[in-house]
């Protein structure tokens, strides 16, 4: 039986696969300690002028495609404006430091590209040391939500990879909105985390299950729906600035298409026939009680109009 | 400089972040299930972790009281918003969770629909919109939300020129969210706002060539929320069956009375399959109205009429406008049964 089929079982497996992903091991165990110390430092900063006043988001978020030119000091090393950063004696780290700690970063990635080449189709902003940090920082800083997003999807079994792949993009969104100065490095790219986990989702890669193989399938197209990622985060983060659930909402109709090839609303068909269901199963009870007259009425509307709805759909 | 970020403190961040991602993952969710259980169960553990005053605590028991607020009486939320107002009143005063309650407080003041609530309602909506252009931007999200908001509450006070006002306001918010949202649900709520408020003012020419005007404008209009919606959520979701009540007033009040009785029919079974949102009564309302029109035996329709009247006394203030509509529909069909 396919995924979505036997719904339980089906979404069990998904936050389990997610779980033990690739990615999983790549953001959990592939660095060394002194080089995740050094990755949260930079994030560190990230977070303080994501909610400092020092620059004011506004200046920032015209929409444009200058965001690089306006780094902030902890990445400033990595660009033309490393003099200005350290003159104006905002850079936390000695710029020897920080690249040599890019040469770490750049070895992780490399490695895990290098070692499953189909993955950089994911991700093809890999160009300089500086894209290489900012692709970590991002996944650091997006790891806790993703934690917070397979919590929610182990709970809430939902039964459908649709909605594991609408969710992530709706995460992303907020993480985004609360991080809009990193979100928008690169061009919006997204934490390589939430791109793997997509391709997972939708089916576009496969990997056996001790992770020695990746593959993506053949028809595959990872490039659109990493693209998809970046312009749901741009409406949040930039004018006119989204709520996450209208980004997806925005990106919707292309997201089912490249990822499922199938109409977009069957999440909801599902949800609407097994709420339907529920009622039944309340009405059935009731039709076996005291009040069986009552509730066997209810029960024959319910059925009737379940089955007048769904030909109406 | 570099604010100094502790190893405890850190793990907070992380598990606020967890806590932003679940609230994410649960308002997806949410539509699929008639329980706020998941809502309710993560305000909980947010409370109790980061405790109950924390942005993000708040921002969570915001989401869970907008979900409440639509199960129950009108006048009991109006208390609720104002002491979830209070709660975050030590934000600044430009932070987006407290317009957003202030917002929801003006909402429930609207809704509660007595006369001097609708004229405290425009009021209200006017102060949140200047706040939101001048902090956020004209075009901003959550600035044309209010527009659109200001218009309904303009709307429904009904004064001298108010429908034409609102009319001329949701044509230009329609106009606006077309270009920049295209065919998504942000502009849907646009199109069902104006074609309601089109079938209204069509309502107050029964004859004549302004009349079948508005109509043929609003079923049109109709037609593309309709469409949107069912595009996005399929057509039993609640949000495509409310587009498709304001269709189906909008046919109906066209003369196509045995087309709306369809829709309304339709709509009806739907809503009671699923055990949709939608506003109490609304449903049964259209649809008494519909079979009124289409000639089904009086009684038929005095039945439907009651259940309408019954669910908007449970959701509505006794002296509010919608629990008069309802009373006026219901009399007047006891009146032609005899």
């Amino acid at each position: 039986m396919g995924p979505g089929t036997t719904w339980g079982i089906a979404v069990t497996s998904l936050e389990t696969e997610l779980q033990s992903s690739l990615i999983t091991e790549w953001v959990s165990t592939a660095k060394s300690t002194k080089y995740r110390e050094f990755v949260a430092a930079v994030l560190s900063w990230a977070l303080h002028y994501d909610t400092s006043d020092d620059e004011p988001p506004r200046e920032l978020l015209t929409g444009n495609a200058t965001w690089d030119h306006h780094y902030w000091p902890a990445f400033a090393p990595f660009t033309a404006g490393a003099v200005e950063a350290q003159a104006a004696g905002r850079n936390p780290l000695p710029t020897a430091t920080l690249h040599s700690f890019a040469k770490e970063s750049e070895k992780p990635v490399r490695f895990l590209l290098a070692w499953k080449p189909d993955l950089a189709r994911l991700y093809p902003a890999y160009k300089a040391a500086a894209d290489l940090l900012i692709c970590d920082v991002k996944a650091h800083s997006y790891w806790p939500w993703r934690r917070g997003w397979l919590e929610a999807l182990r709970r809430h079994d939902p039964g459908d990879r649709r909605f594991a792949a609408e969710s992530l993009i709706t995460v992303v969104g907020e993480w985004a909105a609360t991080h809009p100065y990193l979100a928008a490095l690169r061009d919006m790219a997204p934490p390589l985390p939430a791109l793997y986990d997509l391709a997972v989702i939708c089916g576009l890669l496969t990997h056996d299950v001790s992770g020695d193989t990746v593959t993506f399938r053949r028809d595959a197209d990872p490039t659109t729906a990493s693209t998809l990622v970046s312009v749901a985060t741009r409406l949040v983060v930039a004018p006119p600035r989204v709520s996450p659930m209208d980004a997806l909402h925005t990106v919707h109709r292309p997201l089912m298409t490249v990822a499922f090839a199938a109409p977009s609303t069957r999440t909801e068909l599902i949800a609407a026939t097994r709420r339907s269901l529920a009622r039944v199963d309340q009405l059935v009870h009731l039709a076996s009680s005291d009040d069986a007259v009552a509730g066997r009425e209810s029960l024959s509307l319910v059925l009737t109009a379940l089955t007048g709805a769904l030909r109406t759909v | 400089m570099a604010p100094p970020v502790t190893p405890g403190e850190q793990a907070d961040e992380q598990r606020i972040a967890a806590l932003q991602a679940e609230l994410q993952t649960v308002l997806n969710w949410l539509p699929m299930d008639t329980t706020l259980e998941p809502l309710e169960r993560l305000a909980e553990a947010a409370r109790e972790e980061i405790g109950a005053d924390h942005p993000v605590t708040l921002r969570i028991e915001c989401e869970l009281e907008d979900h409440r607020s639509q199960r129950r009486p009108i006048s009991a939320s109006a208390h609720c918003w104002e002491q979830l107002a209070h709660r975050a009143a030590y934000l600044p005063e430009n932070d987006l969770l407290r317009l957003r309650i202030a917002a929801f407080i003006a909402q429930y003041r609207r809704r509660r629909g007595t006369p001097p609530d609708l004229a405290a309602g425009v009021a209200l909506y006017e102060r949140e919109w200047e706040r939101r252009r001048a902090l956020l931007g004209e075009d901003a999200q959550a600035t044309r939300t209010i527009a659109l908001e200001l218009a309904l509450a303009i709307r429904d006070r009904d004064g001298d020129g108010d429908l034409a006002d609102a009319i001329a306001r949701l044509e230009s918010e329609l106009v606006f969210r077309q270009r920049v949202y295209d065919a998504t649900p942000f502009t849907a709520t646009a199109a069902a706002a104006l074609a309601q408020t089109l079938t209204i003012a069509a309502a107050r020419h029964p004859d004549g060539g302004t009349g079948r005007v508005l109509t043929d404008r609003a079923t049109k209009v109709a037609e593309q929320a309709v469409r949107i919606r069912r595009e996005r959520f399929g057509g039993l979701a609640a949000a495509t069956l409310r587009a498709r009540l304001v269709h189906a007033t909008a046919v109906m009040t066209a003369g196509r009375a045995d087309e709306a009785l369809r829709e309304a029919e339709e709509v009806h079974a739907a809503a009671v399959a699923t055990d949709a949102v939608i506003d109490p009564g609304w449903v049964e309302h259209v649809l008494a109205e519909a079979q009124e029109a289409a000639g089904c035996p009086t009684a038929v329709a005095l039945a439907t009429a009651e259940v309408c009247l019954a669910r908007r006394e449970a959701r509505y203030p006794a002296d509010s406008v919608l629990v008069a509509e309802a009373r006026q529909l219901r009399d007047r069909l006891r009146t032609a049964s005899g």
